[in-house]
């Protein structure tokens, strides 16, 4: 079954909303235990998801 | 460390001073974000969100290229943003949640029923709920819930949905300082060291002159110039009942009440204005297909506000259910954190939230009890929670997204000392004769950043008591200006309308909102900023 354009849209916001509370602090715990490239991904990862809301609000 | 400068009026004063060098440059940079949400917003009217997004990407670029962030700062920026942006997304979420169960049992239409019998005059109608009501609710629920409550019920009585908050938004605007127990006036005392007792009187005055221009903007937008002809008289009678007791309470120290007395008194003066042949209004057919609810009916469909109205004021007037509720609190200790230029914020701690008494707590509490009671009457069926639920989902993460959007804009920007050097740009470069005048506006800029007049104060009542004493002003009259500005700002700060937008169905067209609304908004803080010119200027020649 395919879900509906509101629906779709709703999932997305849902998923970056989950990224954007979760991924900061995965990020300091990355960046204060030297896990350099978790540090990169996370970080790239949440920029990323705040350049979708810019993009395709 | 912070630093600390001697204030020759109140003694030492603590602000958190960028040691980065003042120049024109550094001070664009520093206003780049919020230009950019302006600009976005107003110029190329984008959502809240998108433009809050935007704006976020502009302030970690700019922290990071010019003002020696990095991304460890970005990551607790980030972190304290989302402690911060929690304590009103609970309220958010709540509010969210009685609109949606109002909506579903007909509350909103019964209050559409309802009114004509208290008067048909559509104007005192507009001044009850946009203006009165507003500030009730402002003075128990604080963040959104006035505009989230009141602006649906305008919708309903057939105002345009826009109009309807802007309405709603500046009609409690005077109430934010004073409302959820004045926490953004002891917030100013606290980060000022000013005793409240020395910034309540002028802060009453300062708030005090917004009224008859909020009234006479309600009632122009709602019914033209014959309308505020018309309803004149009474805007004129409640506001000077309201500004007297708001005074009183003020002087008295009571300023935790300083909401809910005064939007009271407001109320009843209406009230019995109503009484009057004048604003009683001439009896019509009832709306609606006729039909008129009965007594009962109408009592059980205001449920859910009627219980948040005796939840919220039994949890804040009695004070040993105040106090045990009290007794847990949340908050967060977050370490010093230095910029790659050396600006420091010191190690803290976040604001104490007390989860059980809440606002938030306060309207789920409110939306379960009256679920339950409404369940038992019919008016709830089995397919509604799943109803209530998804459309309080569906308009939650948006408005969620956008506020914690928000709040990063303002924590980056303070981390790295973008905030600090904005604000001692106009501070510095401003002479004492124009600067009363410019502090209610640094005020407003703290509240549209940060969607709130707490925070405003936190960032801004330092300096600008410190300003203040270097320019040889009265300490107290400005940081009433700042009060007062952050008060009547914060209502048109992008964090706020998206939720605004969010229940009167306008998600994403925040930024229409805000250029239709800013005009108006802009009309009480101009009086209250002449007005603190003027009496500076008064007290500073002796008369």
């Amino acid at each position: 079954m395919s879900l509906s354009k509101g629906a779709k849209r709703f999932r997305i916001n849902m998923l970056i909303l989950a990224i954007e509370a979760l991924l900061p602090f995965l990020l300091l715990f990355a960046l204060n235990n030297g896990y350099t490239d978790l540090g990169r991904v996370t970080s790239a990862i949440l920029v990323l998801g705040i350049i979708y809301l810019v993009v395709f609000k | 460390m912070p630093e600390v400068k001697n204030n020759p009026v109140f003694g030492a004063i603590s602000y958190n001073c960028s040691p980065m060098e003042l120049t024109l440059g550094n001070w664009l940079l520093s206003s780049l974000p919020i230009l950019t949400v302006i600009i976005l917003m107003l110029l190329f009217k984008w959502g809240g969100l998108r433009a809050g997004a935007m704006s976020w990407l502009v302030a970690a670029a700019v922290s990071l290229i010019a003002f020696g962030g990095s991304w460890l700062i970005l990551a607790w920026s980030q972190v304290k943003a989302l402690v911060l942006a929690l304590n009103m997304l609970v309220i958010i979420w709540g509010a969210l949640l009685l609109y949606s169960l109002a909506s579903e049992v007909g509350t909103i239409r019964a209050i559409g029923l309802f009114l004509p019998r208290l008067s048909n005059d559509r104007s005192i109608q507009l001044l009850m709920i946009a203006w009165l009501l507003t500030s009730f609710l402002q003075g128990m629920g604080g963040f959104g819930v006035p505009v989230a409550v009141c602006a649906p019920i305008l919708v309903g009585m057939g105002y345009d949905p826009i109009l309807s908050i802007i309405m709603t938004a500046i009609g409690h605007g005077w109430a934010v300082s004073f409302g959820s127990m004045a926490t953004a006036f002891e917030s100013l005392i606290a980060v000022s060291g000013v005793p409240g007792l020395l910034i309540a009187p002028y802060a009453a005055i300062l708030l005090a002159l917004s009224f008859v221009p909020t009234g006479v903007i309600i009632t122009f937008l709602g019914t033209g110039w014959k309308g505020v002809r018309h309803a004149f008289p009474a805007i004129l009678s409640v506001s000077l009942t309201m500004g007297t007791t708001l005074y009183l309470l003020n002087t008295l120290g009571l300023w935790s009440l300083s909401t809910i007395g005064p939007s009271l008194v407001g109320i009843a003066t209406l009230f019995l204005l109503t009484r009057l042949p004048a604003y009683h209004g001439v009896r019509t057919v009832i709306a609606n297909g006729g039909q008129e609810l009965s007594p009962r009916d109408l009592l059980l469909r205001l449920t859910p506000y009627i219980l948040l109205v005796v939840i919220g004021f039994s949890v804040i007037l009695i004070q040993p259910l105040n106090t045990f509720l009290n007794q847990v609190g949340i908050s967060f200790k977050y370490p010093e954190i230095i910029s790659g230029l050396g600006f420091v914020t010191p190690a803290e701690s976040s604001a104490t939230i007390h989860p059980f008494s809440h606002p938030g707590t306060v309207l789920l509490v409110s939306v379960l009890l009256s679920s339950i009671l409404l369940k038992r009457k019919g008016l709830i069926t089995r397919t509604s929670p799943r109803r209530i639920l998804s459309v309080t989902a569906h308009n939650a993460v948006d408005a969620s997204l956008g506020v914690v959007m928000m709040a990063g804009v303002s924590t980056i920007m303070t981390h790295v000392g973008m905030t600090s050097t904005l604000a001692r740009g106009i501070a510095e470069t401003i002479n004492g004769v124009i600067y009363p005048a410019v502090a209610p506006f640094v005020g407003v800029m703290g509240a549209f950043l940060t969607g709130s007049n707490n925070n405003s104060n936190i960032l801004f009542g330092a300096l600008q008591a410190e300003a203040a004493a270097l320019l040889k002003l009265n300490v107290p009259l400005i940081l009433a200006a700042q009060n007062a500005g952050g008060s009547l700002g914060s209502v048109m700060s992008p964090t706020k309308l998206i939720v605004s937008c969010t229940t009167v169905g306008l998600g994403g067209q925040e930024g229409k909102v805000l250029r239709k609304m800013i005009g108006y908004g802009l009309i009480p803080i101009i009086i209250v900023a002449v007005a603190t010119g003027i009496w500076s200027w008064l007290l500073n020649s002796g008369v």
